[in-house]
């Protein structure tokens, strides 16, 4: 089955896109495309609309780097909770749009320190929104390329002296021109004085005043543990302006973004496995969070119930409907937990 | 001339239909309904007769292109329109091979360039959030839009809530040709028909 193989991720890949309008059509007709997919394709394809179309249409076939940005935000936005982290989001932006204005009636300029730290538990969304940011920078301006470059002690630690400045520094230079996301970053400081993780995190300081403004910084990793580290790092903590909190998802907000993920993989949870759902996570509420890994438990949880069902349709193959082959039950879940 | 009627399920597609011809003067309604295997069906059906058939509160009562010709009749000359009716759009994908035939059926017929009457639903606008329903809305807009002649119907705006629909729409749908309408007070009729004559080809 192949479904069941496939990973839920957060971000969808649209690795397969029908090539012209008669397979837009093909498509649609055999339930891969839902309807507002077959318009956006035919906009695509259609010589009059799509990105080769010259001077024709409303919309000019390059958004500008205003829409671009736009549209990054109504992706964050599409993410389940994080009021506050879509709020700084907004006031980030805000605030490039606005030095980069000042510049332009040649007004002196905050200078642009947005290193940040991301506070929160596994699962709740800071790579997400680390990406998303760096998408958004590069619509704005601020950083050339916007790419992601995910790191975590291993990759930046090295074995001998000397041997850990030489990596921290390869993988900076890696994320030039985007975002170098280190998570768990507090690891670093893990072994004491003696420990090389110390060396890493001095290249780290070093390269953010010699790159100044060319990639942008973001340590994350468990709230408390994060405290204790910038705590015990002064140097550290002047240099992240700000700091983004990933709390723990409220179990409807863990019920939406099963919602979500099931939707996107073509499947849907039947009225009841949604209530009962509810129901056993607000019984095991802390059991749920910090240490379950929030969305990524749901994720894990929702790939165990796909199994299940697979295996519960597979005696009778021939019968089954489209309708029964998208409906996950409380049946396929509940073994899963 | 050729007039597609497109929009969400149950967004007034049909009604909208049948009150258009009888705005028009018409007795009486000759249907072509075209089914999924490309068969051809004719109805003659009085007006009252129509609204029961053709409408329905529950959605894809409307499964197959429905077509019906009518005249709008000038001070010089009658034009003959055919209005084609189609199957309501939605974001999910549909469980049934009918509908999903019929859909794809409908968006085929947008690149062929007929006019495009939008048909969008003011009063459930209104009550609900724009930006969670309208991918579909958005996508006939930016398609139909640009290709062809174009114009969104804002219907049963006689309902409480589709003065805000209405407001939410016109933000949304900026640039666009919008025409409120309502089949229970007759609002707005008068406007598709002088959009249709002035667009005529």
């Amino acid at each position: 089955m192949p479904q069941s193989a496939t990973p839920f991720n957060l971000q969808p890949d649209s690795v397969d896109r029908p090539i012209s309008q008669d397979e837009v059509l093909h498509w649609l007709e055999a339930g891969r495309l839902s309807p507002d997919g077959a318009l956006r394709h035919l906009i695509r394809l259609d010589s009059r609309t799509g990105p080769m179309a010259v001077g024709a249409g409303r919309k000019s076939a390059q958004p500008s780097p205003k829409e671009r940005a736009d549209a990054i935000l109504r992706e964050l936005d599409q993410l389940v909770g994080l009021s506050g982290v879509k709020l700084l989001v907004r006031e980030i932006r805000a605030f490039i749009e606005v030095q980069q204005r000042r510049a332009e009636f040649h007004l002196s300029q905050e200078s642009h320190m947005l290193h940040m730290v991301f506070q929160g538990a596994p699962g709740t969304g800071k790579t997400t929104v680390a990406r998303l940011l760096g998408q958004l920078f590069e619509a704005l301006g601020v950083l050339p390329k916007g790419h992601l470059v995910e790191v975590e002690r291993a990759d930046l630690v090295g074995e001998y002296i000397g041997h850990t400045a030489q990596k921290t520094r390869d993988v900076i230079k890696r994320a030039l021109g985007g975002v170098m996301f280190v998570d768990e970053a507090y690891a670093l400081a893990r072994g004491g004085e003696k420990d090389f993780g110390k060396e890493a995190i001095d290249t780290m300081v070093k390269a953010m005043e010699d790159y100044r403004g060319e990639f942008l910084l973001i340590l994350a990793g468990y709230p408390q543990e994060m405290a204790q580290f910038l705590a015990t790092n002064p140097g550290l903590l002047s240099r992240f302006p700000i700091h983004l909190e990933f709390p723990d998802y409220s179990p409807p907000e863990l019920v939406a973004i099963a919602r979500a993920m099931t939707v996107q993989h073509q499947y849907h949870l039947s009225p009841d496995a949604e209530a009962s759902l509810l129901a056993y996570m607000e019984e095991h509420a802390r059991y749920w969070h910090t240490n379950a890994g929030n969305a990524r438990m749901i994720r894990n949880l929702l790939e165990r119930s796909i199994r299940r069902q697979a295996v519960r349709l597979a005696d009778n193959l021939d019968h089954v409907t489209r309708q029964d082959l998208m409906l996950l039950t409380w049946s396929d879940i509940e073994g899963g937990l | 001339m050729e007039a597609l009627v497109l929009g969400r399920p149950n967004a007034g597609k049909s009604l909208f239909l049948v009150n258009f011809a009888a705005y028009l003067g018409l007795k009486e309604i000759r249907v072509e309904v075209l089914d999924g295997e490309g068969r051809a069906r004719h109805q003659r059906l009085s007006i009252e007769l129509a609204r029961r058939h053709l409408v329905s509160h529950t959605p894809y009562k409307t499964t197959a292109l429905q077509t019906i010709h009518v005249d709008i009749t000038t001070a010089k000359t009658a034009h003959r329109l055919t209005l084609t009716d189609t199957v309501g759009l939605t974001e999910e994908i549909s469980g049934e091979l009918v509908i999903r035939r019929a859909i794809a059926i409908a968006l085929s017929r947008i690149s062929q360039g007929p006019m495009v009457l939008h048909v969008v639903d003011a009063s459930a606008v209104g009550y609900s959030a724009i930006e969670t329903v309208s991918l579909v809305d958005d996508g006939i807009a930016r398609y139909a839009g640009s290709i062809s002649t174009y114009a969104i119907l804002a219907t049963k705006m006689d309902k409480e809530s589709a003065k805000a629909g209405l407001e939410r729409i016109r933000e949304r749908f900026q640039g666009y040709p919008i025409i409120p309408i309502s089949g229970i007070t007759r609002r707005g009729f008068k406007d598709v028909k002088t959009f249709i004559l002035r667009h005529w080809q």
